[in-house]
């Protein structure tokens, strides 16, 4: 992944930085969300006219940081300076007043408005008597101006659900240009960007450092940080892990920081005894793309990581195999039986079990107890002729409590009340009670904190190792190293290839699954 | 049980205040009424419940019920046909002749007959006095020739005491016999050929027939009416019944498989049902009349009749007792984490609801009650005499500590009204009973107790609502409800069928709508299309959001829901008897009670909400 130096491009020639140049600063800031410490003591730095790369995994506080300089969380303790001043943000206002606009993840346009409505949202420029009516002249004009700065060649006009979302994502930038921000914080922009799109938000990045503008650049990508960054903030279990100058930066020195360890640590166990293949797709077309007839198995014990970018069709193969969105056609079997699950029932029925991706929509009743939560799915299994089954009930509960090692103060607890990874455990309890066959996992860590993380790995080796199928999807490349048995890469709704154990397991495991990931290979 | 707390100690607060600022609320008929109402609305708020802990709305219960409401009477609406009747095709005054429309069978030598709607004499009576193939001949001659018109036998009957027996059978118009039978009609025909009252058959032995009316003198005979009800009580129910089903089955298929929007889908529901009702009835009112007492029973029976001492000392002793061992099971919970307020709330509300009940049933023991009178020597007095009195007797003393001497024994009518008696001047008494009299006193010998009935809907508002909490807390669906409603996706994805959980919510509120509105049609008896149930789906939103169901869904208890209900009735009640309660301010005040109410409810869960991740924060500080 690493690339030569000379590749970096834009950056500035000359250095500016110094002591005394500090646009942005963050001093020990703390933050803490119930059950877990957000943020612990963080320190940041920002210099007039630098990308600033944050990176750090999942969890490690990166985008309650920047919730925080962008005025939509309020910090505990700690703070902030702007232009060597202290000041108080305490909402997106203010941080605009501060000059500091946020990009989020999931970009915040009114896409039934166009393109001008939206960058002059709130702060139309007015006319007519008493300024009733939007001078739409002038919202056009000056729109023109901050799309020409983003290099967006598009009539304002344009309703913004008609651009493609790497457009959406120039317009963004564009409307926080309008406000005249001075720092522009991108929480992982190219998530859903293809290739081209990434280059031009680049281009972007690159034109508006030399016009002096400060970028702070949040991405698990580490690529694109080695080819932007001047400087690279690390961020580990909420607290600073250490820093790296444009010089230094390198993809070993940034995952070395990123997960305090040697990645030799992070290797699996041993390897284990594989049985017969109990789900096997040949020729599955799923709704999300329908132009890909998808082939693979799972053994029985087998643990199979499904990898890619962001869109590149996991969650959908997963909820297709699930029975949330029906195959098109194709052939399924699990275990002995072929089938092609219509619903969620059916896939449950043939042994299927499915911890999905969005924990608190689609995993969990979120006002209910953790009893009710882990007895879901085998309520009705256990029931006498329609009627709950109360003492087998409080008896899966509290057998899941116990197993999971779930920290609750009882199964009577609202799930809402628990932290992330006991909310995560709670899910795996409720298909554990199903005895699955087929265990689906869809980002199975995500937004967990480390120890819970670990956890989660040693009861999938261990459901492995009892003889369950798991198929993970995961955009965590560490976690997709270590865990799999075998991955399946896929690109852009196909299944760009296969790795196994020792592809993975070797020095050139993360390169391999990247190339396919990005399509470069295979 | 937490949810129930609030809407509880409010009906609580109402009840008294409403009892305090109004006389008439106590009283038995008064409260008879209030039981009834609510267990009608509390039946078609539980329907609405479990659609809301869906996440859904049905606007549409108020039209269903006009629906049903309109739809039972319109399909047992009664014809009653006349009997013996034969269409005349003409009359020719000049040889007496009637020509009929059919061989005259069933007309006989001697037979009295009349004419109806014809242009000639109708009422009079003439003697048959000869029959031919396509006619007969009458005696007197009728006054003109005509055509049209109808030809009826009269029928002699011996009047027997209070029964009638028939002595010719009667015929239907094709001239085959017809048996009478209880609630055929009898019209009574007078010697003068007029006719006079219509009488209803009551009991039928044979040729003997029981009426509900005697009859009068100068009798002639009697038409018969035979009684045609368009369906059969068994066939009216099932279909409406089974329309309320198939709405809510159709609702809830457009929810779940379309997936449009509850609101959209009820809303053309409302405007649907209340359209086609009025289609059908042509905007008339339908009305039972006094037909089908025994149906009507359903809604309007009493279970039991116990006077109202007992029924408050029983149901006092009931609270206190169950009230006791409630708190008592629920102190472990009040050691753990419960709060004193949550655990402790309704447990003590409830034996202190008991303690009044049993304080209110003392007070009102019979006891004999003696009223002094401010005697007058020339001026008679009025004297106020508690409810219910029957017998009193009048006692003067001659002075001070005097012994006290019967003058007068007399019965009292009884009567809802206020009851009073009018006590004679001094001078009147002396003069009918000699004596040095100065005091006088009233006693008050015998009283009628005070009897309240219990209504039959209480009854089924009690298997409808212990049926629907079993369903929602001791039922897998129950708890496929309650999670879909909380998150429908989840609930998905553990494998739950949503959209048959949608459909099911669904078919409950209508059918029970349904019932509702059978039990509402035949409480009042009459229902207007344009205005019946009207307004009622709201009564039964406000009362299942009162009763702690979140419109947000996933929340509700039954017991909350019905005693949103009963809050809203005793609400409404209270507008209509507090004196300075104008009745149309009704919704304003109705409509503050239920915002106040979720204002509170809301407020009371953050603060619930923020204790708990107090908690949880603290212990992990820790």
């Amino acid at each position: 992944m690493s690339e030569a130096p000379t590749d970096r491009g834009a950056a500035p020639a000359g250095n500016r930085i110094g002591a005394e140049d500090r646009l942005l600063e963050v001093r020990a800031v703390s933050k803490r969300f119930p059950g877990v410490l957000a943020l612990d003591r963080v320190d940041l730095v920002l210099h007039p006219g630098e990308v600033l790369a944050v990176i750090g995994e999942n969890g490690a506080g990166k985008s309650t940081l920047m919730k925080i300089l962008a005025g939509v969380q309020p910090a505990d303790t700690g703070d902030l300076l702007v232009d060597g001043q202290p000041v108080q943000i305490d909402g997106v206002e203010e941080a605009l007043a501060a000059g500091i606009a946020l990009i989020h993840q999931e970009l915040n346009l009114a896409d039934n408005l166009d393109i001008a409505a939206n960058i002059f949202l709130g702060r139309e420029p007015r006319r007519g008597p008493a300024g009733v009516l939007i001078d739409h002249a002038r919202t056009h004009g000056q729109s023109r101006r901050f799309l020409d700065m983003v290099g967006l060649a598009v009539d304002p006009a344009t309703i913004v659900s008609e651009l493609t979302i790497g457009r959406q994502q120039m317009v963004e930038i564009a409307k926080a240009l309008s406000v005249d921000a001075r720092v522009l914080i991108m929480d992982e922009p190219t998530s859903s960007l293809s290739q081209s799109e990434a280059e031009s938000l680049f281009e972007v990045i690159g034109q508006l450092r030399n016009a002096g503008k400060s970028i702070v650049y949040i991405s698990h990508r580490l690529g694109e940080v080695i080819r932007l960054a001047d400087r690279v903030t690390v961020l580990r279990d909420g607290a600073n892990a250490g820093e790296l100058d444009r010089q230094e930066i390198t993809h070993d020195a940034m995952v070395q920081l990123m997960v305090g360890r040697d990645i030799d640590q992070l290797q699996r166990a041993a390897n284990r005894q594989l049985g017969a293949v109990v789900l096997e797709a040949s020729g599955l077309r799923s709704p999300a793309f329908p132009d890909h007839r998808l082939d693979f198995s799972v053994r029985a014990g087998e643990i199979v990581g499904l990898a890619g970018l962001v869109g590149a069709g996991r969650t959908e193969l997963l909820q297709t195999l699930f029975g949330i969105t029906p195959a098109l056609d194709g052939q399924l079997k699990i275990g002995e039986i072929p089938l092609l699950p219509q619903d969620p029932r059916q896939a449950i029925r043939a042994g299927m079990a499915l911890v999905p991706e969005d924990r608190k929509q689609q995993g969990l009743v979120i006002e209910m107890t953790v009893r009710e939560n882990m007895s879901l799915p085998s309520l009705k299994r256990d029931a006498r002729s329609g009627f709950l089954n109360r003492g087998r009930e409080k008896e899966v509960g509290d057998r899941m409590i116990e197993r999971l090692r779930v920290k609750t103060p009882g199964p009577e607890q609202v799930v809402r009340y628990l932290s992330g990874g006991n909310q995560q455990k709670v899910v795996l309890g409720k298909w554990l009670a199903m005895e699955p066959q087929v265990l689906l996992m869809d980002e199975p860590t995500r937004g967990i904190d480390v120890g819970a993380k670990q956890e989660i790995y040693a009861l999938m080796e261990e459901l492995a190792a009892r003889g369950v199928a798991i198929l993970f999807v995961s955009s965590e490349m560490e976690e997709v190293l270590r865990m799999s048995d075998r991955a399946v890469v896929m690109h852009e709704g196909r299944i760009a290839g296969e790795l196994d154990r020792e592809v993975l397991a070797g020095g050139a495991g993360e390169e391999a699954v990247m190339q396919l990931a990005t399509g470069a290979a295979g | 049980m937490k949810q129930v707390v609030g809407i509880f100690s409010l009906l609580l607060f109402v009840f008294v205040a409403t009892a305090l600022m109004s006389d008439a609320f106590l009283k038995p008929f008064n409260l008879e009424n209030l039981m009834k109402r609510t267990a009608l609305f509390g039946i078609i708020s539980i329907g609405v419940a479990f659609v809301i802990i869906t996440g859904g709305i049905d606007l549409s219960v108020g039209s269903i019920i006009c629906l049903v409401g309109c739809g039972l009477p319109f399909l047992l609406q009664v014809e009653y046909v006349a009997l013996g009747e034969v269409s005349v095709s003409r009359v020719t005054a000049s040889t007496g002749t009637i020509e009929l429309a059919r061989p005259p069978n069933g007309f006989s030598q001697g037979d009295r007959v009349r004419l109806i709607g014809s242009a000639t004499d109708n009422d009079r009576l003439y003697r048959v006095s000869g029959i031919g193939s396509t006619g007969i001949n009458v005696a007197p001659r009728p006054g003109s020739d005509a055509t049209g018109g109808r030809l009826a036998v009269v029928h002699p009957v011996e009047v027997d005491g209070a029964t009638l027996v028939l002595s010719k059978p009667f015929t239907d118009r094709d001239g085959v016999g017809h048996r009478m039978a209880p609630r055929d009609r009898l019209t009574f025909v007078l010697e003068d050929g007029r006719e006079g009252a219509t009488a209803r058959i009551v009991s039928v032995d044979g040729d003997r027939m029981g009426l509900s009316e005697s009859a009068p003198e100068q009798l002639a005979g009697v038409l018969g009416l035979a009684r045609r009800p368009w369906t059969s009580v068994p066939v009216a129910l099932a279909i409406v019944l089974g329309a309320s089903l198939a709405i809510g089955l159709f609702h809830g298929l457009l929810i779940a498989r379309l997936k449009l929007q509850p609101f959209v889908v009820t809303l053309c529901g409302l405007l649907l049902y209340r359209g086609i009702t009025r289609g059908f009835t042509q905007d008339q009112t339908q009305g039972l009349i006094d037909e089908y007492p025994t149906l009507k029973l359903i809604a309007t029976a009493e279970l039991a009749r116990i006077p109202l001492v007992w029924g408050l000392l029983a149901a006092g002793g009931v609270l206190l007792v169950g009230g006791s061992a409630w708190a008592w099971l629920s102190r472990r919970r009040l050691a753990g984490e419960g709060t004193l307020l949550g655990v402790m709330a309704v447990p003590v509300s409830t034996v202190l609801l008991g303690l009044c009940l049993l304080v209110w049933g003392v007070g009102e023991m019979p006891s004999q009650e003696t009223i002094a009178i401010e005697a007058d020597r020339e001026q008679s007095v009025r004297v106020d005499l508690p409810e219910g009195t029957s017998r009193v007797r009048v006692e003067a003393a001659a002075g001070e500590g005097a012994k006290w001497q019967t003058i007068d024994e007399t019965d009292v009518a009884v009567s809802e009204a206020r009851q009073e008696l009018i006590v004679p001047s001094l001078k009147t008494i002396i003069e009918a009973k000699p004596g040095e009299w100065t005091q006088l006193r009233v006693v008050v010998l015998e009283r009628v107790e005070p009897e309240i009935g219990l209504p039959a809907p209480l009854m089924i508002l009690l298997v409808v609502g212990v049926l629907a909490s079993v369903f929602l807390n001791h039922t897998i669906y129950g708890r496929y409800l309650l999670a879909m409603g909380n998150n429908e996706e989840a609930a998905l994805y553990s494998g739950i069928h949503t959209g048959r959980m949608i459909v099911l919510a669904y078919v409950i509120c209508a059918g029970l709508a349904g019932l509702g509105g059978v039990l509402f049609v035949l409480d009042i008896n009459s229902a207007q299309p344009v205005d019946f149930g009207n307004f009622y789906e709201l009564y039964a939103i406000a009362a299942a959001v009162l009763g702690g169901c979140s419109l947000r869904g996933g929340e509700g208890t039954i017991l909350g829901v019905v005693i949103g209900a009963a809050l809203m009735r005793v609400l409404k009640n209270m507008i209509t008897l507090v004196d300075w309660m104008p009745t149309y301010i009704e919704y304003a005040i109705i409509g503050a009670v239920i915002l106040a109410g979720v204002i509170v409810d809301e407020l009371v869960k953050r603060a619930a909400a923020r204790r708990r991740l107090q908690r949880i924060r603290g212990g992990d500080a820790e």
